[in-house]
């Protein structure tokens, strides 16, 4: 998370300082709005892993990205993460394959946030 | 951070804009380690080339980030609810980019003052790279 804060160039103490995080009233530092798909990338889970869907990575662009919030995510939270591939779709005659995936982040057992993901493949050559 | 409030703002109204500066490689490398995100075509060049790219590129959620970065600049990250957006085209390493937003819409929904975003990130040369919404709660106790 603080390196997460340092690439961005963050200045708000309360998404890398534990004290000033304290200070602010919050538990610990915050995870930044769009941190939960760090999760999903991060997460020690295989079974829904860019490889292991084909995915590849000199082809891969991403399309959109939605994030709906419901409780905010702290360094030391214990998260539980469902992904599914939700649709899978092509446009221009199969030239882009797209893929969306949905991410939901369970915190004690509530829903925190749910991230829809929409990725595209160009197909090769093109 | 002083808190909103919803009286004062009006349809139109743009928030104060983020100035990035440059996408440097240097950015890049700590956005690949701090996001998890190790597609190797936004730091190593020579992937990049063989992917039919000029150079590399930034993440898309790294400026997806980077506008987040404007929303908590101006509002508590509790009073957002929902931030989507569309990855336009892509942003070079050496680009200097801009988050800017303005009020779309003022209303109250599910009994909650909210407000509707435009997001947007944009490159030096007018390119608009991300284009998106964020709906915003000012919360009533916000305007005691």
């Amino acid at each position: 998370m603080k390196l997460f804060a340092k690439a961005i160039n963050e200045t708000n103490p309360i998404y890398f300082d534990e004290v000033s995080a304290q200070e602010q009233g919050y538990p610990d530092i915050i995870a930044a709005p769009t941190f939960g798909t760090s999760l999903r990338l991060l997460a020690p889970s295989i079974e829904l892993s860019y490889e292991s869907l084909g995915i590849d990575y000199q082809r891969l662009l991403h399309a959109e990205e939605s994030i709906e919030y419901y409780f905010a995510l702290y360094a030391g939270d214990e998260v539980v993460l469902v992904s599914e591939v939700a649709d899978v779709f092509e446009k221009k005659g199969g030239q882009l394959q797209f893929m969306v995936m949905k991410t939901h982040i369970h915190k004690n057992e509530q829903l925190a946030q749910t991230i829809t993901s929409t990725l595209v493949m160009k197909e090769e050559g093109s | 951070m002083g808190a909103l409030q919803f009286d004062l703002l009006e349809v139109g109204d743009d928030l104060p804009v983020l100035n990035f500066g440059e996408i440097t490689r240097h950015t890049l490398a700590l956005y690949c380690g701090g996001s998890g995100d190790h597609n190797p075509i936004h730091v190593d060049s020579d992937f990049a080339k063989a992917a039919g790219y000029k150079d590399v590129f930034a993440h898309g959620m790294l400026s997806m980030a980077v506008l987040g970065r404007l929303l908590t600049q101006w509002t508590m990250q509790e009073n957002i609810k929902n931030f989507s957006v569309r990855f336009m085209t892509i942003t070079h390493v050496h680009d200097r980019v801009t988050a800017s937003a303005t009020i779309l819409e003022k209303k109250i929904f599910n009994g909650e003052q909210t407000l509707v975003l435009e997001v947007r990130m944009t490159t030096d040369d007018g390119t608009i790279t991300l284009l998106g919404t964020a709906d915003i709660i000012v919360p009533i106790e916000e305007l005691s």
